[in-house]
C-alpha cells in the first residue's frame, strides 16, 4: 500500500511538462487540470 | 480506469495515462483497450521523474505477489501482442495521482513493486467526490 503525501513542487514540476499524446499532439500536463480535475496515471509500461 | 470513463465524463472528470515507448506503441495500446482519453508519451521520464516514481528491484521478482500479478497479467493477455511493450525503462514502476484545478492533490499514490497498483474504485470516488 503506497498512497503517499504529495512532495510540495509536484505540480509545479508535473505541471511544466509537455509531452506528445499518442497522436502525436503535444500537450502540457498542467493544462489538463487547469478546468477539470485529473486523474493521471503513469503506467509501467503499455501492456 | 477504462471501465470508469464515461463516469468520470459526466462528472467532469479527466483522464491521462503516461507511458514509455513510442507513439505507435501508445496508439496500439489506446486502440486495444478503447481509451477516449490521453496517452502520453514519456520515454525521456519527464514526468516520471517529476512525481518521484520508484524503481524495481530485481529481488521483486521472487516475491509471491509480484509473480501472482504476473502470471494473471500474462495468462489475461494484458501483457503480450503489442509491439514491445515493457519498452526500455522496464525498472520504473507506476503511480497514479488525482488533481484538483485549485492545486490540490486528494490522492497520491506510488507503486512500491510490480503488484503494488492503486484502486481503481478509490481512485474514482475520490476524484469524483467534491472538494
Amino acid at each position: 500500500m503506497s498512497r503517499v503525501t504529495p512532495q510540495p513542487d509536484l505540480l509545479q514540476k508535473l505541471g511544466a511538462v509537455t509531452l506528445p499524446e499518442a497522436e502525436g499532439k503535444r500537450v502540457r500536463i498542467g493544462d489538463l487540470w487547469a478546468h477539470h480535475t485529473l486523474i493521471i496515471v503513469h503506467l509501467r509500461h503499455f501492456g | 480506469m477504462r471501465d470508469h470513463q464515461e463516469q468520470l465524463a459526466a462528472a467532469g472528470v479527466a483522464v491521462c495515462a503516461v507511458g514509455t515507448g513510442d507513439a505507435p506503441v501508445a496508439r496500439e495500446f489506446k486502440t486495444k483497450y478503447g481509451l477516449k482519453f490521453p496517452v502520453l508519451v514519456d520515454d525521456e521520464l519527464l514526468s516520471y521523474r517529476a512525481v518521484q516514481v520508484k524503481k524495481s528491484s530485481q529481488l521483486n521478482w521472487v516475491n509471491p505477489k509480484v509473480l501472482t500479478a504476473s502470471v494473471r497479467a500474462f495468462s489475461s493477455g494484458a501483457i503480450s501482442g503489442i509491439g514491445s511493450p515493457i519498452g526500455k525503462h522496464t525498472e520504473f514502476l507506476g503511480a497514479t495521482h488525482v488533481i484538483r484545478p485549485d492545486g490540490s492533490v486528494p490522492f497520491a499514490w506510488i507503486n512500491d513493486d510490480f503488484g503494488d497498483n492503486s484502486d481503481v474504485d478509490e481512485v474514482v470516488e475520490v476524484a469524483t467526490s467534491k472538494a
